[in-house]
């Protein structure tokens, strides 16, 4: 068996057994034994005596705790089994070679009611996480914590740097981060040293990033016929002696491209018997897939312990990372889908040229003459102290920080592609933003068992600041163009811009949490918090968050030692209830500023002739006192089991989740005063949900594989949206796509619903709508009163799948392993956006070759009524010019569910490594997003939000995800 | 163990709150309300900013469409658009949603929440922070303020929800309060005022003066017909404030006569400044270029005199010209050259009357302008609000001239009406204000003399229909509902907002 850990007891020597289960170690003679570990079973120490008998047999026993693995819970660790929360764990081995550049990307489909979602294939994109579907209609984003320390985000580590992540679900778990537990809590923890053992450990991959560009578009030979059919004026479409157009641009080639992507870690692991470290750097770069974006990110980690004395122990994670993003500009996949294919992409001379036919730019030109990179800095940091004061009773006092640097450098080169696409004016500009965060931490932990009770106590204080300094400043007119110039004294002095801010927040709490168990059977946790926020006012600054769960370990009662004895390993039922905020809410929303600038408030004293100006200012804008977070209450019911000796395990969670206090925009009454809606906390949502997830795992000789699969369903619903209107988003060329009211869903899509073309007269004539006619789609007339008109819209799905779900396999033999993971969504919509020009607009922009599927009539002679041309009058899709056909309709509204094999991985491990100095070595090939099955049209069915929370699964031109096929080698030292 | 307690006490001193300041941090680049009342600048600027929503654009067209387009005095003309829009006012079919009631609701309260905003502010400052002399000037200014908007809105829409703090969440879903407590207030908010202000020489022109916190005093009281008042306000003016009617009636409206000897509150324009782009933003009346004469000036010809009402002044009253403009008259003041050329062409023609001769007066005539632009044109425009070429604005958003809000004209005449009531000598007053016209003295007028001379004096100053309101006679104007239209619907909107806790107006 590889991988077993082998240790001296008593000293710092160990190592670990190689393929063959070999293992080499020199024992000193002040050894206490040789001690044998392996995740997953109990370890096996022998004395020295059995030891130098040279051959032992070592029989590793499956821990009967299979699952007590330790679970990072917030502020501190406790043992699966002792779980009375929704709390899932990903190993970081799991993730670890996943070719994704933030590591939150690589948990997509790993952990039951967590929808992960690109909103921009781009590489360093933005990626939407939800924690149990969608509790409010402003930022449901959930909290990030690293090693302890809340951050913004993930994205500065490689997937390499992780440890585990643990999703902490429910209001139970959640609840001890208070204010900020409401979207569900990321737990973090980087690689840590280890003890008596050291490694060097290099891993990298190389991979190639591809996309399929065949959307179904036209050529220009069939752009060109169908809009000439259709009477366009194409005369200005150069043209061979053959009548066929001389340039063929697939814009969507044109745009994209094979990317390579390449990343790189080393790290050192290692420790003494008092000192762990843990040192990395890690390097990796992604080109992406539509040309002019491209991020890399460089990332030196440094981990450390040290045992001072058998009281203290002192430690410290540090994090430096930065990032250069490059982007192209956002609308480059929209143009590439709008332009149309006869135009080429430059003229003999080789300079870009725009289309006679559309006013859209030349995608080419859109990224061809920008120039806009981001480059992020981040340094975090916590060192701690931890004193065991007496026997069980510990003092943790941590002190972090995270600075933040994001420079941004954008200049706008000259040119003249065409009339509307030019920039006649060079100009740069250039942003600072800097965020320094600190936070203070002290906790004093209690651990006490006596007889069948044990109890765990945790009070904890901290102490959190943050202050952002914003800074921008751009000129126009550089002297010259070249690089040198592209600084903001290259420009003119007076033609210049700048602005800058300060914002800033504290946070203040304390908190509490015990736990206790009675006899392994009974356990309970409680929690509390009581967060003070600077981002609201005296009224609603202290907010108390408190938790319950209770948990019964069914399979230790003495009923059930037969079962336990046979077929079942574990059964224990969870019930947990908490209130937990949301505090994702821009500050100083409680006050009222006053205006001092605005012309509104002027007035004029002075007789005629002596007339002055005075300037007035009062507070204009209504200043909610009463803001406070956003409040969820939330309840939990689960199960876990395992059996046929733990080879079968599982879980199984039912949830109610109610926000009660959703800020939303609302229409003060005019008597108030004041101009502007402000925010206020009254709106409800409510998600209720169903998680399952079982894994099957066995290990046959030399043969390990494994199967398992989660499902998971959510429902949300807008319970109340009093006093605020309906809110709609989600803009398509001049109308919204989602709207969002009351006893639906948030976001959902909204329009006509389109029910069939007509295709006859005697249609026409029977629906009888005023101003609908042959070749316009029949819209349903859902109030049946023979018009249709607004009241006629109606809701049309949304982007909220019914369950999404996740399957994934393994299998593993001497040197092979193998893995696959397929993961899905079902039952929700896609607003296809760019349907508006592919397929309805009349104009001459590139059209889907199904478009020749639109209704035409014949064309008869006048006298003798035969046909002259043969139309289309048994078309499906309405005219090309149907005014009906480009609002919000179900003509855009496709079914967005799919099954995609998310991520495949080939590797062998070499045996016998370690006579070159190899601890193990091994190498694969992966495959991510290989496939998907979807019945979507478009690029790819996994649409985010392009702008917030209402514009959620709207396709206006997404940049989407690509295929990566990737080889890589994991090698240990 | 000593160890031990020495690391508790270090813990329970480490658990103890930083201070309070760290969750009190205040936005960067702006004031709170709290912060924003620290000196005389801070006060002057807030108590201007109550005064800013007197010029709002909104609030002026609100004003001639319910004062005198609503009468038959006036028509509403402009053009068929405009038209369109007023004339469910005018006809009387007034729909509960509608723009107009929503300006006046909404610039109203928001003038009321401004003057709140400064009466808080003002009045928490310190005597080194502000002098206490001119804390009580700007006071006094801010109470008239709050009496001036909420005057307006109670006479409107009768009971309205009556706000005097600043209005919090707590405020969504305020009733209306009943319009007799909405008087009171304003009446003790005027009381205030006038002990607190100073006179026309002793401040500013355009600040407000204890003489127009009587004027406001007298019209509020006389609308709610409670005449003693009036007339204890009214001989109290007369006694101590030092007015006199302006003898050159052609001078009262004209941008020369403003602050003039009778005018008691004026609103304040200038056809000055910077960013004078935007008709909320500019200094200029907005009622001017609603009412100067359409095609022959950059106005929209709105508020037209009636061809009967132009006829009811008697030969030699001068208010005929001086308040009313007749088409001839704009094009000689407009035209002066081609007017004079025309004359001469009569002249001629009267001399030599040749079908040539005769054409040149017509072609003449004619090539200045034309009345027939624009819906249903009168004939006659407002002059009260015309202004001379000579101070013609650049752009029509600028208009310089001041709006006459409360004149001494109506003062004596609000006396003689209260001394009619109430006892005393009716004809006084009544007869400077005739005299002033060149109209012979009436010996002892009855009600009807006095409802008749506001008539001829005040016309066209958003004054009319409320008379015939307040005294009964609103309903002999045709389409005029009796117990409906005496007041306007509370916007709908309003009453949606509030779940239907406000209650629209009876009969709407």
């Amino acid at each position: 068996m590889p991988g077993v850990n082998v240790f001296a007891v008593g000293t710092s020597i160990g190592t670990s057994t190689d393929f063959d289960g070999n293992f080499e170690i020199d024992i000193p003679a002040d050894a206490q034994g040789i001690e044998f570990s392996f995740m997953g079973f109990t370890n096996q120490t022998f004395s020295i005596k059995v030891a130098q008998s040279g051959n032992i047999d070592v029989v590793l026993l499956e821990d009967a705790n299979l699952l007590d693995d330790i679970v990072v819970v917030g502020y501190g660790v406790q043992k699966k089994s002792d779980i009375t929360g929704s709390i899932v764990k990903v190993e970081g081995k799991q993730i670890q070679n996943a070719t994704v550049l933030n590591p939150i990307s690589a948990l997509q489909g790993q952990v039951p009611g967590v929808r992960i979602t690109s909103n921009s294939g781009a590489p360093g994109g933005s990626v939407s996480v939800r924690v149990r579907g969608v509790g409010t209609v402003n930022d449901a984003s959930p909290l990030y914590v690293v090693d302890g320390m809340p951050v913004s985000g993930i994205g500065f580590l490689g997937a390499n740097d992780i440890e585990s992540i643990e999703v902490l679900k429910d209001a139970s778990a959640t609840a001890i981060y208070g204010a900020r537990g409401a979207n569900g809590v990321i737990m973090v923890t980087t690689k840590k040293g280890s003890k008596n053992n050291s490694s060097i450990n290099f891993d990298a991959y190389y991979g190639v990033q591809s996309i399929d560009s065949d959307l179904g578009l036209m050529n220009s030979q069939q752009w060109y016929n169908y809009q000439k059919d259709k009477g366009s004026d194409v005369s200005e479409v150069e043209v061979d002696d053959a009548g066929v157009p001389v340039a063929n641009t697939n814009w969507l080639n044109e745009v994209s491209r094979a990317a390579p992507m390449k990343s790189y870690n080393l790290s050192f692991i290692g420790g003494s018997e008092k000192s762990t470290y843990n040192v990395s750097l890690g390097y990796s770069d992604q080109d992406g897939v539509i040309n002019g974006s491209s991020y890399e990110k460089l990332t030196g980690r440094l981990n450390g312990t040290h045992q001072v004395n058998d009281k203290v122990k002192v430690g410290s994670n540090v994090v430096i990372s930065q990032a250069n993003r490059v982007y192209n500009s956002g609308g480059v996949v929209a143009a590439a889908l709008k332009f149309d294919p006869v135009t080429p992409i430059e003229d003999e001379f080789g300079n870009l040229v725009g289309s006679s036919f559309t006013d859209y730019p030349n995608p080419v030109g859109m990224y061809t003459y920008k120039d806009y990179e981001v480059k992020n800095t981040q340094v975090l940091g916590n060192i701690y102290v931890e004193y065991e004061i007496i026997k069980g009773l510990k003092f943790r006092s941590s002190v972090g920080t995270e600075m933040n640097r994001r420079d941004s450098y954008q200049f706008y080169p000259t040119y003249e592609i065409s009339t509307n696409q030019l920039n006649a004016v060079s100009g740069i500009s250039r942003g600072y933003t800097k965020t320094d965060y600190w936070i203070l931490e002290n906790t004093l932990n209690y651990t006490k068992e006596f007889g069948d009770h044990s109890i765990t106590a945790l009070v904890g204080y901290s102490a959190e600041n943050s202050r952002t300094e914003t800074l921008a400043a751009g000129r126009s007119e550089l002297t010259r163009e070249t690089e040198n110039f592209q600084v903001i004294d290259g420009g003119v002095d007076t033609l210049s811009t700048n602005s800058g801010g300060v914002f800033e927040r504290g946070i203040e709490s304390v908190l509490g949490r015990i736990n206790y168990s009675y006899s392994d059977r009974y356990l309970l946790t409680a929690s509390v918090r009581r967060d003070g926020s600077s981002k609201f006012g005296s009224n609603y600054r202290y907010g108390v968050f408190p938790s319950f769960a209770l948990g019964w370990r069914v399979i230790n009662e003495s009923f059930m030692s037969d079962l336990r004895g046979s077929w079942l390993n574990n059964l224990k039922v969870r019930a947990g209830w908490g209130v937990i905020g949301n505090e994702n809410i821009a500050a100083y929303k409680y006050q009222s500023l006053v205006l001092t600038n605005s012309t509104h408030n002027r007035y004029i004293f002075g007789t005629n002739g002596a007339e002055s100006r005075y300037p007035g200012a009062y507070s204009k804008v209504f200043g909610n006192e009463n803001i406070h977070w956003e409040e969820t209450a939330s309840t939990n019911i689960g199960i876990d089991f395992s059996m046929f000796s733990s080879r079968l395990s599982g879980s199984i969670d039912v949830y109610t989740k109610d926000t009660n206090d959703m800020l939303l925009p609302v229409n003060l009454p005019d008597y108030m005063g004041y101009t502007g809606s402000p925010i206020l906390n009254i709106g409800k949502v409510n998600n209720k949900g169903l998680e399952l997830s079982v894994n099957w795992r066995e290990v046959v000789g030399d043969f390990t594989y494994s199967i398992g699969g989660n499902i998971d369903f959510v429902k949300n619903n807008v319970v109340d949206m009093s006093f605020s209107d309906v809110l709609t988003g989600g803009s398509v060329r001049g109308f919204r796509a989602t709207r969002t009211e009351e006893g639906r869903e948030i976001a959902s899509y909204y329009g006509y619903n389109a029910i069939g073309v007509f295709k006859t007269q005697e249609q026409v004539d029977e629906y009888a709508y005023d101003g609908y006619g042959l070749g316009d789609p029949i819209f349903e007339d859902i109030n049946n009163d023979g018009i249709i008109d607004s009241d006629d819209k109606t809701y049309l799905g949304s982007y909220m799948p019914d369950f999404s779900y996740s399957i994934n396999a393994s299998v593993a033999y001497k040197g092979i392993d193998f893995s696959i993971q397929f993961m899905g969504v079902q039952g929700n919509e896609i607003y296809n956006g760019n349907k508006y020009y592919t397929h309805y607009s009349a104009d001459m922009t590139n059209k889907h070759t199904d478009v020749t599927d639109q209704w035409r009539p014949n064309i008869l002679d006048a006298v003798t009524g035969d046909v002259l041309v043969e139309g289309n009058e048994d078309g499906n899709l309405p005219k090309y010019n149907s005014v009906h056909s480009v609002i919000s309709s179900s003509l855009y509204v496709e079914d967005g569910s799919f099954l995609r094999l998310k991520d495949v991985q080939l590797g062998y491990t070499f045996s016998n490594v370690d006579k070159v100095g190899i601890k193990s070595l091994r190498v694969y090939i992966n495959g991510r997003n290989m496939l998907t099955l979807t019945n979507y049209s478009g690029f790819d069915p996994e649409i985010g939000q392009y702008s917030g929370a209402l514009t959620r699964g709207v396709d206006i031109g997404t940049y989407p995800v690509s295929k990566i096929i990737s080889a890589g080698v994991n090698l240990s030292f | 163990m000593k160890k031990i307690l020495l690391i508790l006490s270090t813990v329970v001193i480490l658990f103890t709150s930083c201070s309070k300041d760290f969750l009190e941090r205040d936005a960067f680049g702006s004031l709170t309300v709290d912060e924003f009342f620290k000196n005389e600048a801070d006060a002057s600027k807030a108590v201007t900013a109550a005064y800013g929503e007197l010029k709002g654009p909104r609030w002026a067209e609100c004003s001639f469409i319910m004062g005198d387009a609503m009468t038959t005095d006036y028509f509403i003309g402009g053009s068929q658009d405009d038209a369109s829009k007023f004339e469910q006012f005018t006809n009387f079919e007034i729909p509960t949603s509608n723009k107009y009631s929503s300006y006046l609701w909404k610039y109203g309260y928001r003038g009321i929440n401004k003057t709140i905003q400064a009466i808080i502010g003002v009045s928490g400052m310190t005597e080194i922070q502000l002098s206490a002399e001119l804390k009580n000037k700007y006071l006094g200014e801010l109470y008239f303020l709050r009496a001036y908007y909420y005057y307006n809105l109670v006479r409107t829409f009768g009971d309205i929800p009556l706000i005097l703090s600043i209005p919090t969440s707590d405020d969504m879903k305020l009733p209306s309060t009943p319009k007799e407590d909405v008087y009171a207030q304003i009446e003790a908010d005027l009381k205030l005022a006038i002990d607190m202000l100073p006179n026309q020489n002793e401040t500013k022109a355009g600040r407000i003066t204890r003489g127009a916190a009587k004027g406001l005093a007298m019209r509020v009281n006389l609308f709610q017909g409670d005449f003693a008042d009036v007339k204890t306000l009214g001989e109290d003016f007369v006694l101590t404030e030092s007015y006199t009617l302006d003898t050159d009636i052609e001078n009262v409206f004209k941008i020369e006569g403003e602050f003039g000897s009778g005018s008691v509150f004026e609103i304040n324009f200038w056809d000055q400044g910077e960013d004078q782009t935007s008709a909320f933003t500019n200094n200029g009346n907005f009622r001017t270029p609603f009412m100067m004469p359409r095609g022959v000036t950059f106005g929209w010809g709105l508020d037209l005199p009636t061809q009967e009402f132009f006829d009811i002044y008697e030969d030699g009253d001068a208010r005929r010209g001086a308040y009313i403009l007749e088409f001839d008259m704009a094009l000689e003041y407009e035209y002066p050259v081609k007017w004079a050329a025309y004359l001469a062409a009569i002249v001629a023609y009267e001399a030599d009357p040749t079908p040539r001769n005769e054409r040149k007066v017509i072609k003449l005539y004619s090539s200045m302008a034309t009345k027939e632009d624009g819906y249903m044109p009168t004939g006659f425009y407002n002059k009260k609000f015309y202004v001379y070429p000579e101070h013609r604005p650049s752009d029509w958003s600028k208009s310089g001239d001041n709006t006459r809000e409360i004149r001494l004209a109506d003062v004596y005449l609000m006396l003689a009406e209260a001394r009619f009531h109430e006892g005393g000598d009716v004809a006084e007053y009544l007869n400077i204000v005739r005299g002033r016209a060149g109209m012979v003295a009436i010996a002892t007028p009855n009600l009807q003399d006095i409802y008749h001379e506001r008539r001829l004096e005040l016309s066209g100053e958003g004054l009319a229909f409320w008379d015939l309101v307040r005294t009964g006679r609103a309903k002999d104007i045709p389409n005029f509902k009796e117990g409906i239209n005496e007041l306007w619907p509370i916007p709908q909107s309003e009453i949606d907002l509030s779940d239907g806790v406000i209650m629209q107006n009876p009969g709407y």
